[in-house]
């Protein structure tokens, strides 16, 4: 469910674009007001206003962003403007391209291929190819390591159908494939990637439940504790993705945030700004779960000024 | 009526692609029981001479008529229908026919576009409610890596084009091909990627350097890896792929599967590069296409045939 929140009567947008006009004109530039509308649109909203306001004002409002705005307010605005397909090819690429990467900024790429529909993940690599000339199957492979490369350009490949169709015998010989190879530490078996990769995300999810019948412990326990290194990281992201995306980015937002300051801003941003309006509140119940705090306390008290009032408005906090 | 010379045309009209449908209503139609009869007895290339004396029609034949009258039906289906259902369906085909039709999943999986080639996987799951990927991941023998990697890629389409990795990876696939003995390129992971993910014309450069490095044609060097050589000219030039497609289907030992490549890929040609085609058959072949088909189609097969090819050439 989304946390975004709506006005009950929304101006029309040739209005909001004059507000925004006026906030971005001039030599400062009033943040509130840009965070007041637009973090209280919906995509739908927010394309008529892009498209209104290159109308109105011959500019592209996300460059006018770009050069009136700054910090992390900045980064987490430009993503918000940007439909979801191009704001996940630019965070993949962002993720690919980043020097010295930990293995937790390749999650982005897992995100899109696993917690979001085919659909989705086809439209957002139609949308790297426009934007980087190349296809984000090829930036993987010039960016990442060998042994990754495999599962990952796998798992960005794959346009899986959509039907919940499951076949149980599949499942129960499929789980026990998987089980055979993590005992050999063989993550980047054919077999492995192959069922990670193609099979329908309701046929996996049947897969993991045969393995902890068949086993007795859950799949990603059994990677976790057969030290798998960054492969095994990858893949338990993969099926906690499928599993239960909830968790995921409650884990996500929950290794961000430390007591009073936030030690990872991109992938806070990343995590409200991509599920704001997909299924943050579920997030935000796995979250009060897990730490027994709620994600708005969390946000009031790691973050400040009118980038706090942006998220708080995404996650649909109560001021 | 004329006998004899109604006989010979009689036997022309069920010999070749289709069936000549006009003459066989204006000689059939007029006959009566004592000219079947004679038909019959005096056409020993159709009929046998059973121990219980009648005349019975060869089992092989009607196998083949079997499949050249619906030919026409076949390939009016095929040019109305959607290109997407169209690609699925040959897909299925190819999947359900085993080993012997991966050639026809090579061929769809690279000569169409990026969008094509995705249209055709979504009309699939609509079809037959699977994923191609998913279905091909369980496919029989060393080709299945490879084609699980081509049904699934969207290749960038773009011009641009990295010249130094171009060249690199030509060395790549050198170094492939020369250790055939130890393991088959198409088993490597390197080389399938390289393959499946690269741009159509990324591949062309890499030929080319193959070439200015190793002065020779990589299809030379690949003539026992048939799946590797037909994915690399499919992508990089299935003008002479589909070319070489039509003539075998042209040959006179030539199987069902061989010849149904004549519909297949003028109708999935014809809206696309038909008139390239054309020209390279002409040049491989020394015999203009329009000719070839006829001397070897009939009736309103050749017409429909002759017809699609005419629109461009």
């Amino acid at each position: 469910m989304a946390s975004l929140r709506l006005p009950d009567s929304i101006p029309s947008p040739a209005q909001d674009s004059e507000r925004l006009s006026l906030a971005l004109q001039g030599r400062g530039v009033d943040e509130k007001v840009i965070v007041w509308i637009l973090g209280h649109r919906n995509a739908i909203q927010r394309k008529q206003i892009k498209d209104t306001y290159q109308q109105l004002y011959k500019e592209s409002i996300i460059h006018r962003l770009e050069s009136k705005l700054s910090g992390v307010l900045k980064t987490a605005m430009i993503l918000w403007m940007n439909e979801a397909p191009e704001r996940d090819a630019i965070l993949a690429n962002k993720a690919l391209k980043k020097k010295g990467k930990k293995i937790n900024q390749l999650q982005v790429l897992v995100e899109i291929a696993c917690a979001s529909s085919p659909d989705h993940l086809m439209a957002v690599k139609q949308a790297y190819c426009s934007l980087y000339e190349c296809s984000l199957e090829e930036d993987i492979t010039s960016n990442i390591s060998t042994s990754l490369q495999k599962l990952l350009v796998g798992l960005v490949s794959s346009y899986r159908h959509d039907r919940e169709l499951v076949d149980f015998n599949l499942a129960k010989s499929e789980a026990a494939k998987l089980h055979e190879a993590i005992e050999k530490k063989q993550l980047d078996h054919d077999d492995v990637v192959w069922i990670l990769t193609t099979r329908n995300f309701f046929q996996l999810r049947a897969t993991f439940v045969c393995y902890k019948q068949s086993y007795e412990v859950a799949i990603d326990q059994t990677i976790n504790s057969s030290g798998n290194g960054d492969l095994g990281s990858i893949l338990r992201g993969v099926i906690l993705c499928i599993v239960s995306p909830e968790k995921h980015f409650a884990e996500v937002i929950k290794a961000s945030t430390v007591r009073y300051w936030t030690k990872d801003e991109d992938s806070l941003v990343r995590a409200i700004v991509t599920r704001a309006e997909i299924d943050m509140t579920k997030i935000k119940g796995e979250y009060f779960k897990m730490n027994n705090t709620s994600l708005d306390d969390v946000v009031t008290r790691d973050t400040s000024g009118v980038y706090k009032s942006f998220l708080m408005a995404l996650i649909g906090a109560k001021i | 009526m004329d006998p004899p010379n109604d006989f010979e045309a009689l036997t022309k009209a069920f010999s070749g692609f289709g069936v000549d449908e006009d003459l066989m209503v204006s000689i059939l139609g007029k006959w009566h029981s004592e000219h079947l009869e004679s038909f019959r007895k005096r056409t020993p290339k159709f009929f046998l001479e059973d121990e219980r004396l009648f005349e019975r029609w060869d089992d092989h034949h009607i196998a083949c008529l079997t499949k050249e009258f619906p030919r026409f039906k076949d390939i009016v289906v095929q040019w109305i229908m959607h290109p997407w259902e169209r690609d699925a369906r040959l897909v299925h085909e190819a999947i359900t026919k085993g080993p012997q039709a991966y050639g026809l999943l090579i061929e769809i999986a690279c000569t169409r576009s990026s969008e094509e080639l995705l249209g055709a996987r979504k009309a699939y799951q609509s079809l037959f409610d699977q994923s191609i990927e998913d279905v091909a991941s369980r496919l029989e023998g060393i080709e299945r890596k490879l084609l699980v990697a081509l049904v699934s890629s969207y290749r960038y389409e773009g011009s641009r084009v990295n010249e130094g990795t171009a060249r690199l990876e030509a060395t790549t696939l050198a170094i492939a091909v020369k250790n055939v003995d130890k393991k088959n390129p198409i088993e490597d992971d390197g080389i399938v990627r390289i393959l499946t993910t690269r741009s159509k014309l990324h591949l062309k450069a890499v030929v080319k350097y193959y070439k200015e490095i190793y002065g020779k044609n990589i299809d030379e060097d690949l003539d026992t890896l048939m799946s590797l050589k037909e994915t690399l000219q499919c992508l990089c030039n299935p003008q002479a792929y589909f070319s070489k497609v039509l003539n075998d289907a042209f040959k006179d030992d030539a199987d069902e599967n061989t010849k149904e490549a004549l519909t297949r890929v003028i109708v999935t040609q014809s809206n696309v590069d038909m008139k390239e085609i054309i020209e390279e058959f002409d040049k491989q072949y020394k015999v203009p296409l329009t000719q070839k088909i006829e001397d070897v189609a009939l009736g309103n097969y050749k017409d429909f045939l002759v017809s699609l090819i005419r629109r461009v050439a």
